[in-house]
């Protein structure tokens, strides 16, 4: 490693990146470019029509939508949902066999080698972001010349669910390390981030006061998904202004 | 990673190190035409390409990695090495996508890499439509097709039908040269979303020549009349752009929208307010508006709007145009004056729906902006840009075709699907004569043809186009980068073979030689940069844009008269383009078909949507099956009852009920259009998507409701 | 004893397996190549690489074109076809490992210390178990990162 750059991963005095992300629900329009961009990226297989009825089509994210009123009155609120990666996360402390975690950086992790299938997590996700690999997913040739071989192909009997583009980060940081620089802000982008029409979502360092999430966060319009369940998202919502 | 710093890793010469769109791993500038065995394992490269998913035309950066795939030689299984793209996102120089793309423009990749691709020209054995084909070779497909073209060409040249999409690209301005040096009829343009209606309002309210550019992100209050804009109308991405812009883009100024349409689309979810306007309403609704605009005198350009535009609005029955669009007289006055006291009102005029009217209807709402004085002007309309390519004059229009299709010696079809589309061209195409398909797919129509001779996929071939709307003049470029994996020929190629067998060669004018010619038009607009350069340079950025120019209209409006016409009675049905298959090519992408339907939430499937009084009354609930009749046909699907469906309003996606399109699309569920049967606008001669009378009853039929989300309502459960 | 016969056994099964003789120790041992003149990726890249046959035949159009091996190579050649070498490292899929060759390289790891003494050897053999321990011990060693995200996602 060269000199005078910082590794948080050598030294615990060091700046550890604290991974957000804000999605202002004022510009999302809830176009699903981000649902294509995310399957695209990550490898995430298609269920088919079967599985799918079955309830085992997989969206590491989705647009929720929720329709409010009566015609004429009527409204539909939605917002994009993924892992929410939250500092207080339920799906971690009912893994038997410690496959999620959260790791130094607010990523909550999970470990697909290390996953027994329990599905224990799933269950106790309020957000309902996890997915259970069913079977080994399978691609109809050629479409699997498409496959990102930065990120894993998942087994059967995983569970397997939104990494904020991990393997993003992992890179930016690499080409940071090989520039001999620190990572800026902006370097990390997940693939849904990268896609929005709208510019709707912002990824970054909340530790860092000065980064566009920070920013976002402390619009005044941020609020986090059943914040009253206390598990502390890493994901923020920034309200629709009326 | 911003605009700035990927010009200036694009702009290094060939062989420097470059950044990814996304700040990825150092990598190489891969120059143009990659011979396959010069990419390397485990680095990336990034090119440059042109989305030709829709007319938007966004330009795209694809993500080439080395693969290997195994294919048979000789009856021999072989390992080879291919450069495979991973990933398509926006070109962040590009001024239409911004480095942004939307969900169809991603599974654009799934075309690429179909299982259901055609692998090489196939002739027809079996009888027409039966589907029984055999591969030949290219050598006997261009002499038998140019044989029958000779002889048809020698007799009656008018008996060349050409049917493409209406598009401002090389590849139409080719098809053109081809057809002129055959002396046959200008080409076609049948696709469903080609944006007649909205060109010709275009040149009737404004005296322009293209589709107008709706500066959104600078007003303060946007009304949008039938343009989905956010989902598939004109150009998705950049309006998504500067919609996002208009919302919170602007420091303490929030713009607000209204959004008329006859659907809850995405638009209308996003609106603060939306005026459910009955299908087929829109001429009447923005004639009552621009009705108490002049009269109650609110217009601030009303001195200067043209006296007919005027008259026209004056002579308006306010109490018959609420009636006929089914928005109540005290809403059309709300939004009048809230038009009328906004400090930058807008009004965005489409036709996402194409209706009998709508050429009317969008000119009657494009005028409107007459009234507020928004030409030229900052949050206003501007005019297209034209991009000096002479390409935007050889858009095909769409007058007549199935008339001709009846006479037609010898049917070329590029890039439409008039069986599935029309589907009453079936009859008139089993019957043509020599038909020929450039289809990557055995699709309705290609089943129909005589010959289907394969084009590349649009990655792996090169391209040139004008986007539908451009913030700045500018052209998306492509050069070739990926091998294409099959005995495909690119058609533009291919045109200039057929035409030399008939005896009538032209030569195919490519993507260099046509910036060549950009270049030498551009004058002092290409810099310093010699033609040579400017070539490179372009294909290297993926495309070339220019200064903007604002300028207002260049000739006086000629408005013609608006024929209002009644409401028709329910049920009404009406077709749309979906955000995911948008006029139905979408349907064969297994990441489009699992991607929940934003309404219904369905996946691989697309169901008929009911207003809940419908459904009441018919006694069904989501998932029931019922049939929707018209006098055109019938069809039948699984229900969801839409809480925002308007009352009497019958509603289905294009996408599903393609006979053959692969083992995704196939068999699954019904065309909405043999419901909505052959109708036009009268004006442009464009398929028209309802609203068509229907019967609507409940029946035991096949169909299935697959949704991801099943809850629609928080609290309480489904009403119905 | 045992485990010394396993291994014998278990060596000419692993040379069998190449579809070639190729011998590291011919070119790196006496033509004086670098493992990265051919793994061109391994210090600067994610994946080593294995060269494509165009890379082979650079040399061997002029070099040795009389050795067995290298006319064996020359019939792939002509009939385009990549040799279909078999891999020697390499992660369990199910192990969902993300190895980066780069910034090993950066650290100073040398090739040796995971490939064993390819050099040495004439047909590729593993001499080196690829286990989470093995990366783990290093990577504590070196101060590295034993987050488990560092090489599984």
């Amino acid at each position: 490693m060269a000199e005078g750059k910082r590794n948080p991963e050598e030294d615990g005095s060091e700046h550890v990146p604290q991974w957000a992300m804000a999605i202002d629900l004022d510009r999302c329009t809830g176009c699903e470019a981000c649902v294509v961009a995310c399957s695209a990226e990550n490898n995430v297989p298609t269920a088919g029509q079967e599985q799918a009825a079955m309830g085992r089509a997989k969206h590491w994210i989705r647009i929720d939508r929720y329709y409010e009123g009566e015609f004429p009155n009527i409204k539909v609120k939605y917002r994009p949902v993924l892992c929410q990666h939250c500092d207080n996360a339920p799906c971690e402390p009912v893994c038997p066999v410690y496959a999620t975690y959260q790791n130094a950086e607010g990523l909550n992790v999970q470990i697909y080698n290390r996953c027994i299938g329990t599905r224990y997590c799933a269950n106790n996700c309020p957000y309902t972001v996890r997915f259970f690999d069913w079977f080994a997913p399978e691609w109809d040739g050629p479409l699997d010349l498409q496959l990102n071989p930065d990120v894993s192909i998942r087994p059967a009997g995983v569970v397997e669910k939104c990494t904020f583009c991990a393997h993003r980060i992992k890179r930016a940081k690499l080409d940071a390390d090989a520039e001999d620089r620190d990572l800026a802000d902006g370097d990390v982008q997940p693939a849904c981030v990268q896609s929005c029409p709208a510019e709707a979502m912002v990824f970054g360092d909340m530790s860092d006061s000065h980064s566009k999430v920070s920013k976002k966060i402390e619009s005044g319009r941020s609020e986090q998904l059943l914040s009253e369940l206390g598990t502390k998202p890493r994901v923020y919502y920034l309200r629709k202004a009326d | 990673m911003d605009r700035r710093s990927f010009f200036k890793v694009v702009g290094t010469a060939s062989g420097g190190a470059m950044t990814g769109a996304c700040g990825k791993q150092a990598q190489e500038i891969i120059p143009l035409l990659v011979p396959e065995e010069e990419i390397v394992p485990g680095v990336e490269a990034w090119h440059p390409s042109v989305c030709q998913e829709c007319g938007a035309g966004c330009g795209t950066i694809a993500r080439l990695m080395a693969s290997e795939r195994e294919i048979e030689v000789e009856g021999e299984l072989v390992r080879q090495r291919i450069a495979s793209i991973k990933k398509l996102e926006g070109n962040p120089l590009d001024p239409v996508s911004g480095g942004r793309l939307c969900a169809r423009g991603h599974a654009a990749l799934q075309s690429l890499y179909n299982p259901d691709r055609l692998q090489g020209p196939m002739k027809r054995v079996g009888s027409r439509g039966e589907g029984r084909f055999e591969p030949v070779s290219w050598e006997t497909a261009i002499g038998e097709v140019g044989d029958a073209l000779a002889a048809t060409v020698n007799s009656d040249p008018s008996k060349v039908l050409f049917l493409t999409q209406s598009r401002a690209t090389l590849r139409t301005a080719n098809i053109a040269r081809f057809l002129n040096s055959l002396g046959a009829p200008a080409p076609s343009g049948i696709g469903v979303g080609d944006f007649a209606a909205e060109t010709e309002a275009s040149r009737r309210a404004y005296g322009w020549n293209g589709i107008p550019v709706y500066e959104i992100q600078d007003s303060t209050l946007l009304l949008s009349i039938g343009a989905d804009f956010l989902s598939g109308w004109v150009s998705p991405v950049l309006y998504s752009r500067r919609y996002g812009h208009m919302r919170q883009g602007r420091r303490e100024l929030r713009g607000r929208l209204i959004h008329a349409e006859s659907r809850f689309s995405l638009t209308a979810w996003n609106a603060d307010r939306w005026l459910p306007v009955w299908p087929g309403g829109e001429l009447a609704l923005a004639l009552g508006i621009g009705h108490v605009l002049v009269t109650e005198k609110l217009a601030p350009a009303l001195a200067e709007a043209p006296q007919e535009l005027v008259s026209a609005y004056a002579e308006t029955d306010l109490e018959a145009a609420s009636s006929d669009s089914g928005i109540p007289v005290a809403a059309i006055q709300e939004v009048a004056a809230d038009l009328a006291s906004a400090s930058a009102p807008l009004v965005l005029a489409g036709a996402s729906m194409v209706r009998r009217n709508s050429a009317d209807a969008v000119t009657a709402a494009c005028a409107l902006n007459l009234l507020l004085g928004n030409l030229g002007k900052a949050g206003g309309v501007i005019a297209p840009s034209v991009s000096g390519t002479r390409l935007e004059s050889t858009r095909p229009s769409s007058a007549g075709w199935v008339e001709r299709l009846a006479q037609a010696a010898v049917v070329f079809v590029d890039r439409v699907n008039p069986a599935y589309s029309s589907p009453s061209s079936r009859d008139a195409l089993s019957g043509a004569g020599t038909v020929i398909s450039f289809s990557s797919f055995l699709d309705d129509t290609s089943l129909f043809a005589d010959w289907i001779l394969p084009d590349h996929d649009p990655l792996e071939g090169t391209a040139l186009s004008v986007p539908d709307a451009s913030p700045v003049p500018a052209v998306t470029a492509a050069a070739a980068f990926a091998a294409p994996l099959y005995d495909s020929r690119p058609t533009e190629t291919l045109l200039a073979a057929l035409a030399g067998a008939a005896g009538k060669p032209f030569e195919t004018l490519e993507v260099d030689a046509s910036l060549v010619q950009l270049h030498a038009e551009l004058d002092s607009g290409a810099g310093e940069a010699d033609a040579d350069s400017f070539v490179a340079e372009s294909l290297r950025q993926g495309g070339w844009s220019g200064e903007r120019l604002v300028h207002k209209s260049a000739q006086a409006s000629q408005l013609g008269a608006f024929r209002p016409e009644g409401k028709q009675d329910p049920l009404v049905f009406q077709a749309y383009a979906s955000l995911q298959f948008g006029e139905g090519s979408g349907a064969n992408r297994p990441w489009l078909q699992e991607l929940p339907d934003p309404a219904s939430s369905a996946m691989w499937g697309i169901p008929v949507e009911l207003d809940p009084g419908t459904a009441e009354k018919l006694g069904v609930r989501n998932g029931d099956i019922v049939q929707v009749e018209s006098e055109y046909g019938s069809l039948q699907g699984p229900v969801y009852v839409n809480p925002a469906g308007i009352p009497g309003v019958v509603s289905m996606a294009l996408g599903p009920g393609h006979e053959n399109y692969g083992r995704y699309a196939s068999g699954r569920g019904a065309n909405p259009m043999k419901v909505v049967g052959d109708i036009r606008d009268r004006k442009t001669g464009a398929s028209a998507l309802g609203p068509t009378r229907v019967i609507v009853s409940r029946t035991k039929g096949t169909g299935r409701l697959i949704q991801f989300s099943r809850e629609d309502r928080v609290a309480a459960p489904h009403r119905v | 004893m045992l485990v010394i016969l396993l291994m014998l056994v278990a060596l000419p099964v692993a040379e069998a397996q190449q579809p070639l003789g190729f011998s590291h120790s011919a070119h790196i041992g006496k033509a004086r190549m670098q493992c990265t003149d051919c793994h061109v990726g391994a210090t600067s890249r994610d994946q080593a690489g294995i060269p494509s046959i165009r890379k082979c035949m650079l040399c061997h159009q002029f070099i040795a074109k009389d050795h067995p091996e290298v006319v064996r190579l020359a019939e792939y050649w002509e009939r385009k076809h990549e040799v279909p070498w078999a891999r020697v490292y390499g992660f369990k899929k199910e192990a969902a490992v993300q190895f980066r060759h780069a910034p090993h390289a950066r650290a100073e790891i040398a090739c040796a210390q995971c490939h064993g003494e390819v050099s040495t050897m004439t047909v590729a053999v593993k001499t080196v178990r690829h286990t989470m321990g093995t990366c783990i011990g290093c990577h504590r060693e070196n101060k590295a990162s034993d987050d488990c995200l560092a090489c599984h996602f």
